[in-house]
């Protein structure tokens, strides 16, 4: 074979397999593998998903842990990431590979990182104890927020259950306007504290507020945390009921004893302002209601 | 203590320089994919090493003996591959456009000096590259720290600049090679056939008579004729050159020539080579693989093998050259001429391993655009230098910058944990592979040359058809095992796009825009 034969035929042969090159890459995208079996495929480029556990930056280099079914990765990318905050659930394609005898994800183009919507599973908070260690989602309305030292417990609450939020942090420190009565979607994990079940979510910016709620103190924080407002002042809003010989003032399903003070015969919601306090001789808390709107 | 850690590090980068003679001599098998299945094997081995821990060595030291023996192994293989390189994919001395200066040696019969001269010149990048640590640390660490933002443009401009320092030329005028004696004044009717000027063709024996319109010099002129005019030039220098304005018949063969434009034809498919193996690389780049036994394989490995193996070894095979006897006598070194090569080499590999994609194909040009001594002597010592050279730098950029700049090094992150040296005493894990470096030098300096004697020796016994078949078969199967049916039809486009560039005649180094472009791309 001579040398013009040997250039056409190399021109052409290239040619023809960039073009073949060309159709594969548009046909074979890489494959989606679950967080578990990533490290089976070492040295090639894989798609993965999962949720965004802890950001880290140094410099130019981002590390993320990604979290999915009981398994975390770390996925390591060279570029701006932004967009990306703990708690999205991402889309990743990269190469695996080793860092000290520990698999990770490397991310070269930023491409490689999408955002999946919702991806956590929703769920009622009556199913919560059916995923114990698994991240989830959960609508309710906040009944109570409650500092406690540098965290903050959040008490959501649903048609039918009630479960705590244990977040780190504290809502004022964050751009979240988060206050009671807003309905929220929380994505956290469901952990247990003290034999009850509690979702935890990764940051504040897992909490998103669905609906705005009026604001204000509710029956139900005070039926959560009754020794946290004992010998204050609280103004509280809700019906009035006379049953047993006694006052009551009810709202959200929780009855609030009223003593010493005689409500109007009426049907509509009240706004009290008294003193809240145990009363040894009832054995119960109750309101000493000082003012009174209709 | 000290004694066995010393011991152990001298003894296991013995072994992985045995480990990297054996296969050095494997054509096409490149240093990163033994790193790729050591890194596979290393958990294995890093249990059945545990009895250690009982001579009092920590964990960490078992994994730092580990690389010990990548990194020795890794640099032995840089002495070795030289040797197959040598004996293996030469052209056809006559019918090659371009032709390596290790064939050019084997060719003339002497494979054997050309591996002697690469073990003086790797062994030199050796001693050099020790000799250049503190200039390493103290200049060209701070450099890369400044240049950092400007990678992207400093990848273009080498891309540009390697381009543009093209020298083939391409023919394209027509010419007219009179015959011996096929020149005489027109008189009268002529025995022949006479063609008209516009109606030649390549490759045509013919006669054409016209008048000289233009003399360009001796033995060469513009003849004319009604359909236009060619340029006769008489390679024989047999007669005068006819003056202008005299009429000539002119019996001779139509060829090409070079001209005004051959060396902007020749930078032009320069850069096309460049761009394909550039979109081969981007196509490539994301591309899944599968290996077959369970082991890493990226699709870099079947293209890298394609461009620069295999092309090499089917255009061996499609233009099989008669290889001469070989000599195996002492050759004379030029020491003093050896020193600057190995300077030359070694200079521009310290300062391109702090830029990703630019791999020791391109600093051997870089380094060449720089060497006064053209001879193939020379350059192989150069060429040498380089891969080595750039294989020591690779590993002191890696604790100084931080950046794995091989796949090699890539592993080593990620067997022991890599702390940055920015001055002072160096890291203990460096300490150790630096003593690797050493040993693997001095052991490879000699088994080069033992093996190339051996080459030179048994190798004309060996049919060479056959056994470049087999290699490529071997390359072959190493493709498909590492990244199945994929990676060997990434390594068949590879040899094509590797073909183009050897049988046009331009530098083969410009199709390592397949790593190149993809970088820039990913930069920019």
């Amino acid at each position: 074979m001579n040398l013009r034969n040997i250039r056409i035929l190399s021109i052409a042969v290239a040619l023809i397999g960039l073009t073949v090159l060309y159709g594969i890459s548009l046909s074979a995208k890489t494959p989606l593998v679950a967080l578990s079996d990533v490290p089976q495929y070492q040295g090639t480029y894989v798609t993965a998903h999962g949720m965004v556990e802890t950001v880290y930056t140094t410099g130019k280099r981002t590390s993320l842990t990604l979290y999915d079914k009981g398994t975390r990765m770390e996925v390591v990318t060279w570029n701006p990431v932004e967009s990306t905050a703990v708690g999205d659930w991402i889309s990743v394609t990269g190469r695996v590979g080793t860092y000290r005898g520990v698999p990770q994800i490397v991310v070269d183009e930023m491409l490689s990182i999408e955002h999946i919507p919702h991806a956590t599973p929703h769920i009622t908070i009556a199913d919560v104890s059916g995923h114990h260690g698994e991240y989830v989602s959960v609508e309710g309305r906040i009944v109570s927020l409650v500092m406690t030292g540098r965290n903050t417990v959040i008490h959501i609450k649903d048609d039918r259950r009630s479960i705590p939020v244990f977040v780190k942090g504290l809502p004022s420190d964050q751009d979240q306007a988060i206050t009671r009565g807003d309905r929220v979607r929380i994505a956290g994990k469901v952990v247990q504290y003290r034999r009850n079940y509690e979702i935890k979510p990764l940051s504040w910016e897992c909490i998103t507020v669905l609906e705005k709620g009026e604001g204000g103190f509710t029956m139900d924080e005070l039926a959560l945390y009754p020794e946290l407002y004992k010998g204050k002042e609280i103004t509280i809003v809700g019906h009035p009921q006379h049953r047993n010989g006694r006052d009551y003032l009810t709202s959200n399903g929780l009855s609030l004893l009223l003593i010493d003070h005689q409500l109007p015969e009426t049907q509509g919601t009240v706004t009290l302002h008294g003193r809240f306090d145990y009363d040894p001789a009832l054995f119960a808390y109750g309101l000493w209601a000082t003012d009174q709107k209709a | 203590m000290i004694l066995l850690e010393f011991g152990l590090v001298v003894a296991f980068a013995t072994l992985g320089t045995l480990l990297g003679v054996a296969t050095g001599i494997i054509p096409g098998f490149h240093a990163n994919n033994l790193a790729l299945i050591l890194g596979a094997t290393f958990p294995g081995a890093m249990a059945y090493l545990g009895f250690l821990t009982g001579y009092g060595l920590s964990p960490s030291f078992i994994s730092i003996l580990l690389c010990v023996a990548l990194v020795s192994c890794a640099i032995a293989h840089t002495f070795l591959n030289f040797v197959p390189a040598t004996f293996l994919g030469a052209p056809e001395g006559e019918t090659a456009l371009t032709i390596l200066p290790a064939h050019a040696l084997l060719l003339e019969g002497r494979g054997y000096h050309g591996v002697v001269l690469s073990a003086v010149g790797s062994y030199g990048a050796v001693l050099f590259g020790f000799a250049f640590i503190p200039l390493f640390l103290y200049v060209v660490t701070p450099a890369y720290m400044v240049l950092r933002p400007y990678i992207m443009w400093i990848l273009l401009a080498i891309s540009v600049v390697l381009i543009y320092s093209e020298h083939c030329q391409i023919p394209y005028k027509k010419v007219v090679i009179p015959v011996y004696g096929g020149v005489r004044l027109s008189s009268g009717p002529h025995g022949h056939e006479k063609m008209r000027i516009k109606d030649l063709r390549m490759g045509d024996r013919c006669v054409i008579e016209g008048r000289v319109a233009q003399v360009m010099g001796p033995y060469e002129y513009y003849l004319q004729d009604p359909s236009g005019r060619i340029l006769v030039r008489a390679e024989h220098r047999w007669g005068p050159t006819p003056l202008e304005s005299t009429r000539v018949v002119v019996e001779g063969d139509v060829a090409k020539t070079t001209g005004r434009w051959s060396r902007w034809a020749g930078r032009g498919i320069a850069a096309g080579v460049y761009c394909l193996a550039g979109c081969f690389g981007c196509l490539i780049w994301n591309l899944p693989t599968i290996s077959y036994i369970g082991l890493p394989g990226s699709p870099l490995f079947p293209a890298l093998a394609g461009i620069f193996g295999v092309a090499t070894l089917i255009y061996s095979l499609m233009l099989t050259p008669e290889i001469p006897k070989q000599r195996i006598d002492e050759p004379l070194i030029n020491w003093s001429e050896s020193f600057w090569s190995v300077l030359i080499g070694s200079i521009p590999a310290a300062i391109t391993v702090m830029l990703p994609g630019v791999t020791p194909a391109h600093t051997t040009v870089i380094a060449r655009l720089g060497s006064r001594d053209r001879t193939p002597e020379q350059v192989i010592v150069t060429l040498c230098s380089v891969n080595t050279a750039y294989c020591l730098f690779s590993l002191l950029a890696l604790f100084t910058l931080l950046r794995p700049r091989t796949g090699v090094m890539m592993s080593l992150q990620g067997l022991v944990p890599v702390h940055q040296w920015s001055g002072g005493t160096p890291p203990y894990a460096l300490c150790c592979l630096l003593v690797a470096v050493l040993v693997s030098g001095t052991i490879g300096y000699f088994a080069t040359i033992w093996v190339g004697k051996r080459f030179a020796t048994f190798f004309t016994r060996i049919p060479y058809r056959k056994l470049i078949g087999g290699i490529i078969c071997g390359l072959g199967c190493l493709a498909f095992l590492f990244t199945g049916w994929r990676g060997l039809f990434i390594m068949g486009v590879g040899a094509a796009i590797g073909l183009i560039p050897i049988s046009m005649g331009v530098r083969r180094s410009h199709a390592m825009g397949v790593l190149l472009l993809p970088i820039i791309l990913v930069l920019a």
